[in-house]
């Protein structure tokens, strides 16, 4: 075989697997970026379902928060062997989030108890249980594990094989790369389907490099971190992971009470000089001559940087402190990589403009399946059956997320606080309204009618979210209100864009000439 | 496609892990640079033979090529790790 032909060959052989490998992880793939894309406003979306239900006494001083800390302690009883971490109130959360890993009780055998509570910095009052707002936390996990046992590999595998579709995107493309950078052919469905997947996939390339590089790293270093300590380490993880830059505690309570007032006067000390609010407390041995105080806040000298102290309670002495100045390669290049993915470098701007590439890439994935099932259609390779799987799929998955979504921002806002395991009811609602889409997808016929039977109620639960809100609260906002209308205007903007779809869809269905893909025969 | 997929996930882990401890046992840098070099190339280098694999006319040559190529990087491994280079 001459090189030019084996060239092609193998370039034939890379659309097969671009094609394939693209619709076999599509739907796990746009689950997570449709949640990724959503979660970038993790912080809006938390002070969005919590804020309004409490009126934060604004103009009043924050209470210390080593009393918000004792007073919760008299409350919960501390195992001290474990952490007691508190994430302060301020940009990304409304409420302080204090977490106490409790003392188990005599003969339970468990798992680890944890306290999570929604403190009032104004008052020291518990709010609620940090699990009732479960909506932002849903989310995210769902970007990184989908919510199922061994998720994080799944969503790490997904993501490799999302890497792989990236490169041979690029080596298919490569010579057409930039020749047809504006290409956008209208007149036939398939061309315009392709030219809209292309034109996607090549401005958000180093977008979509950038997510698929640092999702691996946060799903899957793992595997070369085990392969780093027992080769390069003697298998001793702890050596390995201080010359990542982490600090490890391991010292347990030595028996003998201490004051922890030091503590506290180091943290107002350290906030004093470093310049910016303290974010994250996290107590070691906590009341013991062995506590250790973890402090951490932004670092505005580095990109996408964090400050971090250890500091020894009892002896008065410093650990480990990492800033600009002291740094470890590791550390900021994980830092940076973090900052990269959740777009905290910059403002709400940035994040809007991630925010549209994600789902940009999400719509990519949606066209990439429709493509496909285009050419197995009209190269009859693939039978009605396998078809009609990939498209049911495709409908109940992709479509049913979306409309799951919606219901789980109206579940959040409609719940009563007082509700048992509130967080579990949001989560059940997403299942349902999933798995109902799920079923439907393969059981209604007329597959165009049920995607915009699906746009509309995703459409009207958007809208009665928003309503939901306003007749809840009579607009009262408080402080929050730009976040709040932020939101609001997200989900309108949502019900508006499904409309819009829906109305595309019904044209559609009016001009017979068309060809429709997602009619294929159910399986 | 299976067979590309398994040949393509599996060498390209082996051949990654195996590259990467290579650099890192090579490279004159500071030990947290090396690892997160190592860490940033590893993945790249995984999907990047996964392609190849992919590429390939067949998947017996291309599971020979990585297995060369893996045989090689484990020589130089065991060298570096046991052979006091």
């Amino acid at each position: 075989m001459s090189e030019t032909s084996e060239k092609n060959a193998g370039i034939r052989n890379l659309i097969e697997a671009h094609s394939w490998l693209g619709v076999i992880i599509s739907v796990a793939l746009f689950i997570v970026f449709w949640a990724g894309s959503i979660v970038l406003f993790h912080p809006e979306l938390v002070t969005w379902s919590q804020a309004p239900h409490y009126q934060v006494d604004s103009p009043a001083e924050d209470i210390p928060i080593r009393q918000i800390v004792e007073r919760k302690l008299q409350e919960h009883r501390l195992n001290n062997e474990e952490h007691l971490t508190v994430l302060m109130a301020g940009e990304d959360r409304p409420f302080h989030h204090v977490y106490i890993d409790l003392e188990p009780e005599k003969g339970y055998e468990g798992p680890e108890q944890v306290a999570e509570l929604v403190v009032d910095p104004k008052t020291g009052e518990t709010l609620a249980d940090i699990g009732d707002f479960y909506l932002a936390d849903f989310l995210l996990q769902l970007h990184y594990d989908l919510r199922l046992p061994g998720g994080l590999y799944l969503v790490g595998l997904a993501t490799l094989i999302f890497l792989v579709l990236i490169l041979t995107g690029i080596i298919i493309h490569a010579r057409k790369l930039f020749n047809n950078f504006f290409l956008y052919r209208e007149k036939s469905r398939r061309n315009r389907l392709l030219d809209m997947h292309n034109v996607i996939g090549v401005t958000s390339l180093p977008f979509g490099l950038m997510f698929a590089i640092t999702g691996l790293v946060f799903n899957l270093s793992i595997i070369y971190q085990l392969a780093f300590a027992v080769f390069l380490y003697d298998s001793d993880q702890n050596a390995l992971l201080e010359d990542a830059g982490l600090t490890i505690i391991e010292e347990k309570p030595g028996g003998k009470a201490l004051d922890m007032t030091r503590a506290f006067d180091h943290v107002a000390e350290v906030e004093r000089q470093h310049g910016e609010p303290v974010e994250m407390l996290r107590f070691y041995n906590y009341g013991d001559e062995n506590a250790v105080v973890q402090i951490r806040a932004r670092d505005p000298d580095g990109f996408a940087q964090r400050y971090e102290q250890f500091y020894h309670v009892g002896d008065g002495s410093l650990i480990s402190q990492t800033d600009a100045q002291n740094n470890n390669a590791v550390r900021r290049g994980l830092d940076v990589m973090s900052g990269l993915h959740f777009g905290h470098f910059a403002g709400v701007d940035l994040r809007i403009l991630y925010f549209l590439l994600g789902m940009g890439v999400a719509g990519m994935i949606l066209v990439g399946n429709l493509l496909w099932l285009d050419k197995r259609a009209l190269q009859k390779n693939v039978g009605p059956r396998g078809i009609g799987l990939v498209a049911n799929l495709t409908l109940g998955g992709c479509g049913g997320v979306v409309l799951a979504t919606a219901a789980a921002f109206l579940a959040e806002r409609l719940m009563p606080l007082g509700l048992e395991a509130r967080g579990d009811w949001l989560a059940r609602i997403f299942a349902i309204g999933l798995g109902l889409s799920g079923v439907l997808a393969f059981v209604v016929a007329n597959k165009r009618q049920f995607l915009r039977l699906s746009l509309w109620i995703t459409a009207a639960l958007s809208v009665m979210t928003v309503i939901a809100d306003w007749a809840l609260f009579g607009g009262e906002f408080g402080q929050h209100w730009p976040t709040m209308i932020g939101v609001e205007t997200g989900l309108l903007v949502v019900a508006g864009l499904s409309l819009w779809i829906a109305g595309v869809l019904r044209r559609g269905m009016e001009q017979p000439s068309t060809p429709v893909t997602i009619v294929a025969e159910p399986s | 496609m299976w067979p590309r997929s398994i040949a393509g996930i599996f060498l390209g882990l082996l051949i990654s892990i195996s590259l990467i401890l290579n650099l890192v046992q090579l490279l004159p840098l500071a030990q947290d640079v090396k690892l997160l070099i190592g860490l940033l190339t590893a993945f790249v280098l995984w999907g990047g033979i996964m392609t190849y694999c992919y590429y390939s006319q067949s998947i017996g040559r291309a599971s020979l090529n990585c297995a060369g190529l893996l045989v090689v990087s484990g020589l130089l491994n065991a060298a570096l790790l046991y052979g006091n280079i």
